[in-house]
């Protein structure tokens, strides 16, 4: 039966869709036969011709009318309706191209925007893992005071050996290692990391080609030289040839073979790093020439662990076995231990879901890419706003238009169809522009992604995919339904065919009232956007202002990395040494030391120490920040010294020391000769030794140095790790006083940086051709980066709360300017009746007025509430600040009164016998 | 001139279903017809004719086809489809039972 009926219909539907043309053209002739017919009857009746073709029409009752009845039984409506829709709204918008430009443009912004930040939250909080069953991934960490995702090794393969919570436990070393690959004579720069051979099995993901690491990767230091190609780089660099499985490869210098490609797309569980090469644990010390007792110390954060949880471990249960096999790690270092104080404390294990891939970026992004996803859906509903606003004015001036087409028979439902087609188009059309509009915004967005300053890291890689054209797509068609149904609703109420009789300005008080409400909406929601930026800028002002304890101006961190080239121990330091000398003669160079660590970079060196006179209180962990810096360092970066001196180059070993190879945990290393001294900052002073003095008393470092150091020096605090937080206690040691390992050169000089960079690479190539300079940049350029994140929130919520005010002045404007031509007769007469300018102009303002106070109003108590949202990211101000309050409120009105200004003196210079005789 | 409203809400339906199961006709001639066997009493409004048929069509109960006309001209012919013949006999029943069911109220003896 359906189908019977189906093959009678689907013929006519095709037909109707199809062959549109024909089937009027058949209709009118049907129609037409059928007149004529009738025609020929009634003149036989005995009517003239005249009457007779009268009567045949009366009788139809409206030919055209009939026409669209037979037309409606067709019901292609759906794809029918759009497409005469579509062409009839392509038609009518051709019409108007000032609307048109002011709606897309305006639309374009809106979406653009979103686009863009979601493109960002889209790749920094949204995409899975390329793995097998992301979700019972997780993430394990530990919580002294924030929650770290750092590992050392010793406690790692001790909770992947004996946890009973996961199939599996992985783990890899965080970031990118920069690595060398020789090619002949020429050294290649490229990425890798380090993967426990259960590695690709615990993600779940096989090799594209060859083999992946396994269980036997990971038997012993240096045995499994075997690398695991990423996909792009065996596309790049082996073409994709399916012979590259068992290839040699050099890596620093160290012969490789590969045994595998990685599948496509997946670059590990970091979300942030893309590397090139994936290579065993097991053979970091061939790779970097750093020691395995280095690398396999409880004492050095490294690397990052991801499990795969068994199905039915709970995270609670899992966290607290793992916590209790570090436990037992620390009290085994304990007993191994002469002085069981320096072994490292357990902290409390938490497992966070790693679904989404681990990314510091993805952390540190979060709440502002929140922040400002909801900042620019403000913005774009403030553009739908006006927008309305625009459609509101057009559909008065096609009222006569609407109602005709109403009266000729089409029904409402079709004329609202017809209009909200129109919206959708300019919808679209504003989509389209949009994300044009994003693209150029991503890349804005993109300069904010650190980027750790090396091209190395091929960062955050924010696309247009799919899900961001599905997430355009839909935010479209709802800005096309949310400024669109409203007026197209209003502008088909039956009682509007009343202006085909009259047609009287101002006799539209309903719609002119939601036009005004659509102004009070605007104010209403730029208010909190404009107070919400001035609260940022503030914070990154204050952060800006923040005295960090060392002057970034004229300084300079150039990396170079002569370990990478074969060089250890004593020839590093001669390198570095050497190099150091010859740069601080460098003309326009005002000083130039070594440092392990410079401020703000996002390193850190910790470690346990006991101090002379002070015992650790309960629960205070035994910690304390520390740097390796040569003389004259902090002459360098500009950190005052308080108290004692600052090092020498006596202070250091004789000759550099080198680290055995393998050491057992636990053995004692040969003691370094000479006197240890370090110097400490004034947080370290106070907080160990009070008003005491802290020159000459001796601290005791953990680790393999048995010998205590003697402080000869106070230095004032500087901010290493953030601009926000004050300064914990710190320790500095002379900058050999360690083994001979990759050091930064900090300059103080007064040329350009590309004067500074050519000089500098003059120096290291007179030393050994072969060594490139890896790295030069400002300290200021460091400071910039710690606060990007804030300068990103700050730029964008000030740019998109400028827009915000803009859309809003603008729709300010067309209402004011329609109230003037809609009240311009009673302005008249009431000039004419003796009103002066100023009374006309407080009329106008009068209404201004109103709609800026009660929007100000709303949004004031929106601020209010939204702002107590973002107070964690401000920094020196606080949610209810009054200054950012004020000032956003001085701009609103300064903004209202100049948009609606032009409108007003307009009003004020209305000539009352034209206003008169309008109409 | 009666006016559709006139008619028993679908018997416009039965009436041109019928008349066409006797024979293809184009519009004007289903419309005389129709006058012309019901003596005049029954009358479809030009006006809500050709909206009926173009309905019947569409439901796949009647079908088109353009003929030369007795007086030489093109006209739309329309015929039954085997759908159609179905939805007659079905209406027809349906008719005979609703107008069976009105005589017997009508006829009521008043007391």
């Amino acid at each position: 039966m359906r189908f019977e009926h189906w093959l009678y219909t689907i013929p006519l539907r095709l037909r109707s869709l199809f062959r549109r043309n024909r089937i009027e053209q058949e209709l009118d002739e049907e129609l037409r036969f059928h007149l004529e017919q009738r025609i020929e009857q009634e003149i036989a009746d005995g009517k003239k011709p005249e009457q007779a073709r009268y009567a045949a029409l009366r009788a139809m009752q409206g030919l055209d009318q009939r026409k669209e009845e037979c037309r409606d039984t067709r019901r292609m409506s759906l794809v029918d309706d759009l497409w005469r829709n579509l062409r009839y709204g392509v038609r009518g918008l051709k019409r108007s191209p000032g609307f048109v430009a002011t709606t897309v443009i305006t639309l374009a912004l809106g979406i653009g925007a979103n686009t863009a930040i979601f493109s960002l939250v889209d790749t920094v909080m949204l995409e899975l893992l390329p793995v097998k069953a992301p979700e019972q991934l997780y993430f394990v960490g530990h919580s002294p005071q924030r929650v770290s995702m750092t590992w050392n090794y010793p406690d790692y393969r001790a909770m992947r050996d004996r946890n009973t919570v996961f199939t599996g436990l992985a783990g890899y070393s965080l970031g990118l290692e920069p690595i060398g690959i020789q090619a002949g004579n020429a050294t290649e720069l490229s990425s890798g990391i380090f993967v426990s051979g259960n590695y690709f099995n615990v993600l779940g993901v096989s090799a594209a080609l060859g083999r992946a690491f396994n269980d036997a990767d990971d038997r012993a230091p240096g045995a499994s030289p075997y690398v695991v190609l990423s996909y792009s780089y065996w596309q790049s660099h082996f073409n994709g040839d399916m012979q590259a499985i068992g290839r040699k490869l050099r890596v620093n210098d160290y012969p490789f073979t590969v045994i595998g490609v990685a599948p496509r797309g997946f670059a590990g569980a970091d979300v942030a790093y893309k590397p090139d090469l994936f290579m065993p644990i097991m053979m970091r010390s061939e790779v970097l020439h750093i020691p395995f007792a280095s690398w396999n110390d409880r004492h050095n954060w490294w690397m990052a662990a991801v499990g795969r949880l068994k199905p039915g471990a709970s995270i609670q249960k899992a966290a607290g076995e793992l916590f209790s096999i570090c436990k037992h790690q620390e009290s085994a270092e304990r007993r191994s231990l002469a002085n069981p104080q320096l072994a490292n404390t357990a902290d409390q294990v938490v497992l966070e879901p790693a679904a989404r891939g681990f990314s510091y970026l993805a952390g540190q992004l979060k709440k502002p890419l929140s922040i400002l996803f909801v900042i620019v859906a403000v913005v774009l509903l403030i553009a739908c706003a006006n927008v309305a606003n625009l459609m509101l004015a057009r559909g008065a001036t096609r009222r006569r238009e609407i109602a005709v087409r109403l009266a000729l028979g089409a029904n409402r439902r079709r004329v609202i169809s017809q209009l909200l087609t129109e919206s959708m188009l300019i919808a679209f059309l504003g989509g389209a522009c949009g994300i044009l509009v994003s693209l150029a915004g991503i890349h804005v967005l993109l300069r904010f992604v650190p980027q750790s300053g090396s091209q190395l890291v091929n960062g955050i890689n924010a696309t247009l995919d799919w899900r961001v054209l599905a997430f355009t797509v839909t935010v479209c068609i709802l800005t096309g339904l949310l400024f669109g149904i409203v007026p197209a609703w209003q502008s088909t109420r039956p009682d509007l065919v009343r202006p085909l009789k009259e047609d009287v300005p101002g006799s539209t008080a309903t719609r002119f009232t939601l036009r005004r409400g659509l102004v009070v909406l605007q104010v209403g929601l730029s208010l909190p956007l404009l107070v919400g930026a001035a609260l940022f800028a503030r914070t990154l002002g204050n952060l800006r202002e923040r005295d960090t304890g060392f002057a970034p101006k004229n300084v300079f961190v150039a990396s170079v990395d002569p370990t990478r080239f074969g060089y250890t121990g004593q020839r590093t330091r001669d390198f570095y040494d050497r190099l150091c000398a010859r740069t601080a003669a460098l003309p326009g160079v005002r000083a130039a030391s070594l440092a392990l660590l410079t401020p703000l970079t996002g390193s850190s060196w910790n470690g346990s120490v006991t101090v002379e006179g002070y015992t650790w209180k309960r629960g205070e962990r035994n910690k304390i920040w520390l740097d390796a810096v040569g003389p004259r360092y902090f002459d360098v970066i500009g950190t005052p010294l308080l108290l004692g001196r600052d090092f020498t180059d006596l202070d250091n070993p004789a000759t550099a020391i080198e680290l055995p190879d393998h050491i057992v945990p636990g053995q004692q290393l040969p003691d370094q000769p000479g006197r240890h001294v370090a110097i400490v900052n004034e947080t370290f002073a106070r907080h160990f030794f009070g008003d005491r003095g802290a020159v000459g008393m001796h601290v005791a470092m953990g680790g393999p140095f048995r010998n205590s150091y003697e402080i000869v020096g106070v230095v004032k605090d500087a901010r290493y790790f953030s601009v926000r937080n004050a300064a914990d206690s710190m320790m500095f040691i002379p900058v050999w006083r360690r083994f001979a390992a990759q050091r930064e050169l900090v300059i103080r000089a007064s040329g350009s940086m590309p004067q500074l960079s050519d000089l500098l690479r003059r120096q290291i190539h007179e030393l050994n051709p072969a060594i490139p300079l890896l790295n030069i940049r400002t300290l200021e350029h460091d400071v910039n980066e710690s606060i990007l994140v804030e300068r990103l929130v700050a730029t964008l919520s000030g740019f998109f709360g400028i827009l915000a005010l803009l859309l809003s002045a603008v729709g300010l404007y067309g209402v004011v300017a329609y109230t003037v031509t809609c009240r311009t007769r009673e302005i008249g007469i009431r000039i004419a009746v003796g009103a002066n300018r100023g009374s006309v102009l407080r009329l106008v303002f009068q209404d201004v007025i109103a709609m800026v106070f009660i929007g100000a109003a709303i949004g004031a108590l929106v601020a209010f509430v939204a702002t107590r949202a973002v107070g964690s990211i401000l920094y020196g101000v606080t949610p209810d600040d009054l200054v950012s309050m004020i000032g956003a409120g001085l701009l609103l009105v300064g903004a209202a009164t100049g948009a609606s200004f032009i409108p007003a003196r307009r009003a004020a210079k209305i000539n009352p016998i034209v206003a008169l005789r309008y109409e | 001139m009666s006016k559709p409203s006139d008619l028993v809400q679908g018997t416009l339906d039965l009436l041109i279903l019928k008349i066409l199961a006797l024979e293809p006709l184009h519009g004007w001639a289903v419309s005389q017809r129709l006058k012309q066997v019901s003596g005049d009493v029954l009358q479809v409004s030009d006006g809500s004719l050709y909206p009926a048929l173009h309905k019947l069509e569409q439901e796949g109960w009647i079908t088109a086809e353009w003929k030369t006309s007795d007086l030489g001209r093109r006209a739309k012919f329309y015929s039954l489809t085997r759908l159609g013949r179905r939805q007659l006999a079905k209406e027809s029943a349906n008719w005979d039972r609703l107008s069976n069911a009105i005589s017997h109220v009508v006829r009521l003896q008043e007391s």
